[in-house]
Formats: structure tokens, sequence, C-alpha cells
């Protein structure tokens, strides 16, 4: 098992954990074999095409080969992950009937609270499946479905999922994405009907508590012609010092004239390999918006990718990553225009601290037919310290000159000036630096719910405080 | 990425992307070879003001210049170039795939390739204290169907002062039925204090493919003027890499390249920063016509201890007509706190509020373009140190946009 040796700070927030007894939780044998993935299929109740398209991805996933671009992930060894450990309870609708342990875990990380507060709805999975999920009652009035996704595989809405399940990421995309493809697990299915806003967000919370283990939920969103919705989701687990893995997949669909809100607060411990793929299809007049905040795992691989196919879609991708020590984080967009008039913008700041290394990684991509497109990127990065590495490594690909894309990019450290401004009129030194990293990461806090915002400077404090 | 065997991959970026983008390296035709030596004719720019002297032998005192096989050339580098070992790491952390133990953009595979064939370099040492008055110019001559290489090795003395000009040049040659291909080679070890202005310009016929690549490094307090002009040749490999091993070492430098018709240029520049107070300003002018493809990478390299380091890159491209294919990936790699680093990229067509004010000034969309073209690729060219030079070089743009199908 490899041994991840890690300093972290105190995050004690986010570490508390249950350990997982045989009687509550079946854990299957760890490794990736045929035989592995027919056992979650068969746990699963899968349809016959579920089971067939899961044996599909194993194959293609032998056959692909890990990335040799990004950060190394030597050190994750799929031999040694558990792909699925549940709890031996079902999903529930009401807070109450969940088991104490898990309850008490999503108690903490303040998820009923938010649910009773700001949330339109709310889905916690624990592990490798969902032990919660509701949604207000006026909301699902409105027509809006917000379920399980082994639900609605086989609900009303079966031959829908089928339709859009890894149409967008499919299991040939990379390597991680046909391990998803084989072992996904839990994970949310959302539709909003024609015309409905759901005026607040819906949430998913995905806690990974088990020693080992890969977590691989699938979400599929579904805004339909001129709905609105802001779907927000968490992510964190407690900090063990072998190697976790979270391979999810997200995919979204935005019809005509539609608008989706994806906020992400990433957290996960710093043993994690974060091996996310998001990816949103945005139709004509359309508008995708990603916020997005990295702060945990050891390493990352996270770009979230937008199609704006339609003419006159609009996608704004605004993203902050801290680097701590350990911390590998490679994170960025990608934005792909297709039709005409389309526009896209990337707003982009990391942060590396104490030998952490951030890379900022995204490509522009002008097909021919975007005529009139217009792409502008901006990414800043601050480095704390001459330990730790920040890289840039931006690409643009222009195929029509009807287009307008403007790029920049700036590398500094915070300024001595900026500092003994703010010591000169009585801040302290470590306030000061404080201060100024918040202001610099206020572009992503500013789009954030105000609770969440406070999570996210909650983290840069807890981070900026460690060393 | 499935790279075809037989094709030589160049200019590779230091770190590496996603390989579908296809921007990790530029991939020279698999016909490719190095081939003979090329024409190549050293001599002192005019005196300003065109009045004659008598040319003084050689290129001046203080300056000699010797032709030796490139295998020999590359043992008289080996003992001025700084003694480090080749890097097997960027920055300590992401493994070097094609280690080279004197630096150019280009890469380890073209100075194999050269090695092979082993053409003739040229020697150029300029004394420690040099100031060499008047620009030194050397012209590359290629004959049309053949393969041709020139080598440079330039050495220069602490505290020394020159300006050397590089232009390639094609003429034609009814009898050859080959190839056309000119690949040069320019190596350049900056001693403490020595100022260079350099100027590589290519200005081929459009059948050639054209590899030129240089590699320069340069001790404490070391300046380097650097002019580029990509004009000519069908398809062209642009390799530019400065190592800024001493404290206080500048680079200014600005290039201009233009790809119309169905030409293709493939551009790696990279800047390694590793002295403390280091200066790099780079801009890079195109003009994207026709069919014409680009495809351009960039790095400033900011090392542990490059404290007080500054680095800026940028790129302004024109983009003429649909058919174009623009590729443009800048990228910063940073181990060093202390350091202002920045890239910036512009990358469209002219804008309507031009447009309208060209309009409102009677002049045609065409016209309007032309004269963009020129004042963009005009600032670059206006640079070089050598009235004549830049002229024909600009005779050179306006041909090419003279005519029609270009655009």
């Amino acid at each position: 098992m490899a041994n991840l040796k890690v300093d972290d700070i105190d995050r004690s927030f986010y570490d508390f954990r249950y350990d997982e007894s045989d009687s509550d939780f079946y854990r299957i044998e760890e490794g990736l074999s045929r035989e592995i993935v027919e056992q979650i299929s068969k746990e699963k109740n899968d349809p016959e095409w579920m089971r067939e398209f899961r044996l599909q991805s194993l194959e293609i996933y032998q056959k692909l080969r890990v990335p040799d671009w990004g950060p190394p992930i030597d050190e994750l060894n799929m031999n040694e992950i558990a792909t699925y450990v549940k709890s031996h309870t079902s999903m529930k609708g009401k807070w109450d009937q969940v088991p104490d342990d898990i309850k008490d875990t999503f108690e903490k990380l303040g998820i009923p609270k938010a649910e009773r507060e700001a949330l339109a709805g709310v889905g916690a999975q624990y592990d490798s499946e969902l032990v919660y999920h509701n949604v207000k009652e006026e909301v699902a009035q409105q027509g809006v479905v917000y379920t399980d996704l082994e639900s609605a595989l086989v609900g009303e809405y079966a031959q829908m999922c089928k339709d859009y399940f890894m149409k967008l990421v499919p299991p040939t995309d990379h390597k991680f994405a046909a391990l998803h493809g084989a072992v996904w697990s839990g994970g949310s299915f959302v539709y909003v009907p024609k015309g409905v806003t759901v005026e607040i967000p819906l949430q998913s919370y995905f806690r990974l508590n088990a020693r080992g283990a890969g977590q691989f939920e699938h979400t599929l969103i579904i805004v339909d012609e001129g709905a609105d919705l802001h779907f927000i989701e968490g992510c964190s687990a407690p900090k063990y010092n072998v190697a976790n893995l979270h391979a999810g997949c997200v995919e979204l669909y935005v019809k005509k004239n539609a608008r989706l809100r994806y906020s992400t607060i990433e957290n996960w411990s710093k043993n994690m390999f974060n091996l996310n793929t998001k990816r949103a299809l945005v139709e004509e007049g359309a508008r995708m918006e990603w916020i997005s905040g990295s702060f945990g795992s050891h390493t990352s691989y996270l770009y979230p990718t937008t199609f704006l196919r339609g003419d006159n879609a609009h996608c704004e991708f605004t993203g902050i990553t801290f680097a701590g020590a350990g911390q590998n984080l490679d994170t960025g967009a990608r934005m792909v225009h297709v039709g005409k008039n389309t526009s896209s913008y990337i707003n982009s700041k990391s942060i590396s601290k104490s030998g952490g290394i951030s890379t900022y990684r995204s490509s522009i991509e002008i097909a021919r037919s975007a005529s009139g497109a217009k792409a502008s990127v901006s990414c800043g990065s601050l480095m704390l310290d001459a330990e730790s590495r920040s890289d840039t490594i931006p690409a643009v690909t222009v195929n029509t000159n009807d287009a307008d894309v403007g790029h920049e990019a700036k590398i500094g450290r915070i300024s001595d000036d900026a500092v003994f401004y703010l010591m000169s009129r009585g801040v302290s030194e470590e306030e000061a630096l404080a201060m100024i990293v918040s202001g610099f990461a206020s572009p992503v806090s500013k789009e954030l719910p105000l609770e969440y915002a406070a999570e996210m400077n909650n983290l840069i404090r807890l981070e900026m405080e460690n060393g | 990425m499935a790279i075809d065997k037989n094709s030589m991959a160049v200019g590779h970026i230091p770190s590496l992307t996603w390989h579908r983008i296809k921007m990790n390296e530029g991939l020279v035709p698999a016909d490719y070879q190095v081939g003979g030596p090329a024409g190549t004719a050293w001599r002192l720019a005019e005196p300003a003001g065109g009045a004659r002297h008598q040319e003084p032998a050689g290129l001046g005192e203080g300056v000699t210049l010797s032709a030796v096989p490139v295998s020999l050339a590359e043992q008289e580098l080996k003992k001025i170039a700084p003694k480090e070992a080749p890097e097997r790491f960027v920055a300590g952390k992401i493994p070097i795939y094609h280690p080279q133990s004197f630096g150019t953009g280009l890469g380890a595979e073209l100075d194999e390739a050269l090695l092979v064939s082993d053409p003739e370099a040229d020697l150029v040492d300029v004394a420690a204290g040099t100031e060499v008055s008047r620009p030194i110019k050397l012209t590359v001559t290629a004959w049309e169907g053949r393969a041709q290489a020139a080598a440079q090795v330039l050495h220069m003395g602490a505290g020394s002062k020159a300006a050397l000009l590089i232009e390639s040049v094609s003429e034609g040659s009814p009898e050859a039925e080959g190839r056309s291909i000119l690949t040069v080679s320019t190596r350049i070890v900056m001693d403490e204090g020595a100022e260079l202005t350099l100027v590589k310009a290519q200005t081929l016929g459009e059948d050639f493919l054209s590899l030129d690549d240089l590699g320069v490094s340069m001790a404490a307090g070391a300046k380097l003027d650097l002019v580029v002009a990509e004009l000519g040749a069908a398809q062209s490999f642009r390799g530019i890499q400065v190592e800024q091993n001493g404290e206080d070492a500048v680079l200014t430098g600005s290039m201009g390249y233009l790809a119309a018709r169905e030409q293709k240029v493939d551009i790696n520049y990279n800047v390694i920063q590793r002295g403390k107070r280091t200066q790099s300003t780079m801009n890079f002018d195109g003009v994207l016509a026709g069919k014409g493809e680009k495809s351009f990478r960039g790095t400033i390299d900011f090392r542990n201890g490059a404290v007080g380091a500054f680095g800026d890159e940028q790129e302004n491209v024109l983009l003429l007509s649909p058919d174009i294919v623009n590729k443009t990936l800048p990228v910063i790699l940073c181990e060093e706190e202390d350091v202002e680093g920045r890239h910036g990229a512009t990358v469209g067509r002219l804008s309507e509020d031009m447009l309208f004010y060209m309009a409102s000034r009677d002049i045609d969309e065409k016209t309007a373009e032309q004269i963009m073209v020129r004042a963009r690729l005009g600032a670059v060219v206006r640079r070089i140190p050598d009235e004549e030079m830049s002229e024909r070089l600009m005779e050179f743009v306006e041909e090419a946009f003279a005519d029609e199908s270009l655009s």
C-alpha cells in the first residue's frame, strides 16, 4: 500500500471519522477485475445494458495508458483500492432514519442545517452509495426531478438516463473515464423541466469515509429549455496515510436558453487522488457557469470542459486552487466553441505555499464554424514562498479569422508595499497576508452563496495559518 | 500521441500538456535530411552613410572566423559553454524527456541529425573587450532542390559588443529535382557583460523546408537584443532558447512571422531565467493569411534562485482568412517566489472599429489589411540595424501581400 507521507494542516474539522465495521458495511475486495465489476453490477441491480456497459468500459480501461503529461500518480495502485464500499443502510428520504454515525458525520459538515436554511434539495453520499436524498415539496411540484442515479435508471426516466449517460464523457475519453464507466456508483440525476426556475440551489455532498477506497459517483443534470438551476457539489474525506481515489464524472446538458450554475468546493483529504471529469454541453442561447474551489487532495486532475454547441451560447469559469504542503494540483478548464457568436470567459486564480505545486492548464478551441466567437482567459498565480511551484500552461487553437481571443496571465508574489501598508495601520503581518490572499481569491468567493464563501475563506485561513 | 516513427520531433515544450491538442512539439516531415553545406558569405555591413572604405581583412580586429566540421565545433562549444551537466529535470521536478548538453529551441534531435551528416560549421570568436563597430553579416544561401545546412558557434568574450545579422535566402537551381531544405543552427555563448544584437531572417523560396535553431547562454550582465523575421519557405521550424545563467542578464526581442498561401510555421521559444534580476521581454507579431498555419509555443521558466527576475512574453496575431489555423501555447513555469512573470496573447482579425475608421477615410478593407500587415511586420523589421537588410525584408512582405490569393 502506498504510504503517503503528507504534512497536513490542522484540518480536524474535516478529519473526524468513524471506523467502518464489517457488520455495518459491505466492502468489495481491493483491485479491479471482471469479477469485481460484475459483482458491483449485481449489488446495484443494474439493467442489462448497464452491466454490458461496465464490462466494455473495463476492457477500454485495460487498454488505455496512464497520462504522461500531468502530476505523477505512481503512488496510486488500483490493486489496493476497494472500488465499492456500502453501508448496509438503504437510502433514506428522512434525515432521522439515517444511521447515527453517518448522520453525525453530515451534521458536523453542516449539511442538514444548510438544507433547512438555503437549499431546495440535498443528496448525501457516504462512500459508494447515497444514504439520504430529499427535495423540497414545492420544488418537486414544479416537476423538478432530483434523485439518485440508480433509481432514475429503472424508473420513469430510465430511457432519458440511457440516452444521456456517459455520452458527453465516453469511456474512451481517458483511462479514468473508462474506470468510472466500469465501477461508477452513486451520484445524482437532476431534470429541470422547460421554463422552470429553481429559485434556491440543490446540493449533493460526497463523503468518502472508508480507508483505501474509491468513490466514483456520477452526476447527470439536464436543464431543459428556458429553465434555470444552481447546483452545488461539496466533497470531503478524513485523512488516511494510504491512497484514496476519487474518479467521479459530471455530465451537464444545458438546453436552449437555459442557465446552469455548477459550484464546487472540493476539500478532499490530502491522501486523495482526485481524477475527476466534468463536462457540459451548452445549446443555443444557453448559459453555463462553473464556480470551482480546489483546496484538498494529494493530486488533482480537474479541467471542467464546456462544448458551446449552440449559437450565442455562453460559458464562464471562475476557479481557485490552493496547493499547500505535499499537494500537486493540476486544474483549469477547456472551452470548445462550435456555434456562431459563442463566448467564454475563464478567470482562474492559483496559490502555492509550503512546497505545494499548482498548475493551471487550459485549452480554448475555436472551430471553423464558430464565426463571431469571443474568448477571454485571465489567470493569476501567487507564489507564497520559494519552496513551492506554480505553472501556467494555457493553449489556444483558432480555426477561423472571425474570432477574438484574448489571453493574459500573471505570476508573482505578495507585494511588500501592500503588506507594509496594512501593517502601518495596525494589522499584524499574518493577518495582512491572509487579507491579501482572501482578496486575491475574492472573484471566486463573491460568486458563491454566503455559507460556501465562508467555508472557502475558512479553508484559506487554515492554509495560511499552517507554516 | 501517435508520431510517425520516421518523423523527427523538434521544439519540445518543457512541460507537456494534452497530446490531443498536438502542441507538445513540432513534427518535421519524414523526408527531412541535413544534406551538404549551404553557401555562406561573411562580411561587415557597409559603413553608415554609404561611404566606401577598404574592407578590413576578415571581420575586423578582435574577431576570428574559422570553419570546422560540426562535430569539432561541438567540442569547441563544450570548452566555452557553462560547465553544468545536461539537465535531466525542468526545475528539479518535471523530467526532461530530451536532455541536451547545450540547450537550443529545436532540441537534441536536430543536434544528433547534424552530427550524423557533420556539415561545416563556422566558429566566430569576438575577443574579450572587443567592440565591433559595424554589424557582421552572414548570408546563408540555399539552392532549390537540395538539402543543405549551415551552423555557427559564436563566442562573445567578456565585455565584447557586436551585432550579427544572419539572413537565409534561396536561389533557383534548374538541374536539381530533390527536396529543398535548409537547416541553420546557431549557438552562442555570451561571457560576462557581453552585448549582442542578433538578427535572424528567413526569406526562402516557397518550396523550402526550413529548420532554424538558436541556443544562447548568457553570463552575468550580458545583454541580448534579438530580432527574428520568419517570412519565407513552405514549412518552417524555428527554435529559440535563451538561458540566463548569470545575474542581471537581459534579453529583449521581437519576432515577426508570416504564414500565407499554404505556409506552415512552427515556433518554439524558451527562456530559462536562473540568475538574480534577470529580465526577458519578447514580442511575437504574426500575420496569418490564405491557408496559413502557425503553432507557437513560448515558455518563460523561472528557476529557484532567480530572485527579482522579470519575464514578459506577448503575442499578437492578425487573422486575414477563414482558412487559417492558429495555435498558441504561452507557458510560465515558476519555482521562485520573488519574480514577476506575465504573458498575453491577442488573436483576431481587424476590428470593426478599425475598418470603419479606415472606410471613413476611403480606405477599403484590402488596403486596410495591407496597412496593418506593413505596420505589424514593419515594426519588427525596422529594429534591424542595417537599412539594406530591413528594406529587402519589407519588400519581401510587400510582394507577398500584393498577391490577391493570400487573403
